[in-house]
């Protein structure tokens, strides 16, 4: 087989390995090696024993774990509750506040955790509730949620970043800088389209009676609750963007750290510790097993010279540079409406880089705006995780279709800076550069 | 039927027994790094262990816990056309593409148990501080694998039992 007719062939098994429901990971590496060895023969199989080795043979991926662990032991002890409560009081007499407390804590928790389930269930577990109790326009209410939730893989720490760092061999901890302005552009964009909206629309999010905020004592406390959570972001992040501690020595301090505030906030029990392991070790597997098989399904594609054809492809084209960065997102963002954010990453990353790279753009940047594309990714129908994540815990009265409904205003932030990014360079590369000289 | 019920009920536990196992791992990375932090930054003497051992507990509860993650059918899919299939049309495809599964772990275990024999032969150790030696980190790979094909397995066993017998497996 040529090297074409087998590219061709592994597309076609990659899309019905998606397509049968199965494990896409196993079924991907499954794939990959079954056409290897009409290729190649029994050697192909040798790849399997090195892929698997790098997925786990690393002290940067070792972050994963951790940042996890310290994202489940966050929304189980009680601390995202209580961030909740001072974003409540705090905020309340605005019209439209409660929608921006939730884009405001779930940024915090963003800065805690990788992954945007923490966000996204934490937030439509205690907040969503009491907007649409309160009047809040639903769409308003369910589109806040998503979109606060989402900023946890853009705001550092992000396991998605770390992925493709760890895929590409970039700095994460560039990667993380390189994240942080555009992470608070698109916070700023949608406190500021909250703030508009319900100033035209003032029934879209009422504000609360003074007199269900408490008085004086209740701010203080809420204010504690909140500059606890500052706290622990100003060491772990603080920490990383200064160049003290690696992000998986980091990510040990923060895990450490969330666990003595639950037992400070008298949350912790044998229950929260038994609840949090196993779940991050069920995500860490999860992650691990994807990285395996989906790293043998791409490592095999790069052997048989997908990276060349397709530079070729691009070149071929003759188009500005800029042209074919943005055909590669086009197709990022059409896989992201079928395939979750972390394959994506594993597949398209060691794909696509070394192109855009070969075009003169900076590694950074290139993966920055990879991950505004999987921001946008996990919103879209018909196959976006957050989707998923808040129907599983929005009141059971909110259906699927008030949910697709409600993303549009939110996207549609996500693309502006998506563009502003591509328009502007700087945007991203300017604190990295400034971070790390 | 009788082995086959036996066969389930074993992988369960086995699958659960190993999370278990792996879940205490989680805190106890968090903790042997969290010291190796604390000796490197507040002692000004890095320990030459936490790390090697917190990159084994990483290898251990990422292949291991797979088992359990799939007992809970918790890897990652796409349900897009699955979803809107009926019980019978999921078991059919669940049984079609089982063994591409088998296929792929059999490769972890048996290429990842002769890199494992290879470091053991031939005395193979860590490139970093304490260089401890290589086997046993490599020997997880395949057991990791192992202990997820038998949950594929057992899965693959049951749906194919729904799609004989029309009925589920009783346990």
């Amino acid at each position: 087989m040529s090297p074409g007719t087998v590219l061709i062939w592994l597309l076609i098994l990659g899309l019905l390995a998606l397509a049968s429901g199965g494990p896409i990971g196993l079924l991907f590496g499954g794939a990959s090696m079954g056409l290897a060895y009409f290729a190649w023969g029994e050697q192909a199989f040798n790849l399997v024993a090195t892929t698997a080795k790098s997925s786990i043979d690393s002290f940067l991926l070792l972050a994963v774990p951790l940042f996890v662990f310290m994202g489940q032991l966050l929304t189980r002890s009680g601390l995202g509750e209580a961030m909740f409560h001072a974003g409540h009081v705090l905020a309340g007499r605005l019209r439209g506040g409660l929608a921006i407390a939730v884009i405001g804590v779930c940024s915090l928790i963003g800065a805690m955790v990788g992954i945007i389930g923490a966000g996204i269930m934490t937030a439509g577990t205690i907040a969503l509730q009491p907007m649409i109790e309160r009047g809040y326009d639903r769409r308003l209410a369910l589109g806040v949620v998503m979109a606060g939730g989402g900023l946890g893989i853009l705001i550092p720490p992000s396991i998605p970043m770390i992925l493709f760092a760890s895929v590409t061999q970039t700095s994460v901890g560039q990667m993380f800088a390189g994240a942080l302005v555009p992470a608070g552009i698109m916070i700023l964009l949608f406190v500021l389209y909250i703030v508009v909206l319900c100033a035209v629309k003032p029934d879209a999010g009422p504000a609360l009676p003074a007199a269900e905020l408490g008085g004086l004592r209740e701010k203080l406390v809420a204010a504690r609750d909140g500059s606890v959570a500052f706290l622990l972001i100003f060491f772990v992040l603080g920490s990383i963007l200064a160049g003290a501690a690696t992000p998986t020595e980091a990510g040990a301090v923060g895990a450490v750290a969330t666990l003595l505030i639950a037992i400070l906030y008298r949350r912790f029990g044998f229950n929260l510790l038994k609840d949090a392991s196993l779940e991050s070790a069920r995500l860490t597997a999860i992650i691990v097993w994807i990285l395996i098989g989906v790293s043998v399904f791409t490592n095999f594609m790069m052997l048989m010279g997908a990276g060349r054809l397709l530079r070729d492809f691009a070149g071929g084209l003759g188009v500005e540079p800029l042209t074919v960065i943005i055909l590669m997102q086009i197709s990022m963002l059409i896989m992201g409406c079928f395939i979750d954010e972390f394959i994506i990453v594993v597949v398209c990353a060691p794909l696509y880089t070394p192109i855009a790279v070969s075009l003169g753009f900076d590694p950074v940047w290139f993966g920055i705006l990879m991950i505004l594309n999987m921001e946008i990714a996990i919103q879209t129908p018909p196959y976006g995780f957050a989707l998923f994540y808040l129907k599983s815990v929005a009141p059971s009265d909110v259906r699927m279709v008030e949910i697709y409904r409600s993303i549009g205003p939110f996207v549609a932030i996500k693309f502006v800076v998506l563009i502003l990014c591509m328009l502007w360079p700087e945007l991203v590369t300017w604190l990295p550069r400034k971070l790390f000289p | 039927m009788r082995w086959l019920r036996g066969f389930v009920a074993a992988t369960d536990w086995l699958s659960r027994t190993t999370g278990w196992a792996m879940a205490v791992l989680m805190p106890a990375m968090a903790a042997v790094l969290f010291v190796e932090v604390f000796s490197r930054y507040g002692l000004r003497s890095p320990t030459s262990w936490a790390q090697e051992s917190a990159i084994f507990m990483f290898a251990a509860v990422g292949l291991i816990a797979g088992a359990d993650a799939m007992r809970r059918k918790a890897h990652i899919s796409v349900d897009l056309f699955y979803a809107g299939l009926s019980p019978r049309g999921k078991a059919l495809l669940d049984v079609l593409v089982g063994p591409v599964v088998f296929f792929f772990l059999g490769l972890v275990i048996v290429y990842g148990a002769m890199a494992a024999i290879d470091a053991f032969a031939f005395g193979l150790r860590r490139p970093n501080e304490p260089n401890f030696p290589l086997g046993p980190l490599l020997a997880l790979i395949p057991l990791g694998a192992f202990l997820v094909l038998l949950q594929a397995l057992s899965n693959w066993l049951q749906q194919l039992v729904f799609l004989r017998t029309g009925k589920e497996l009783e346990r």
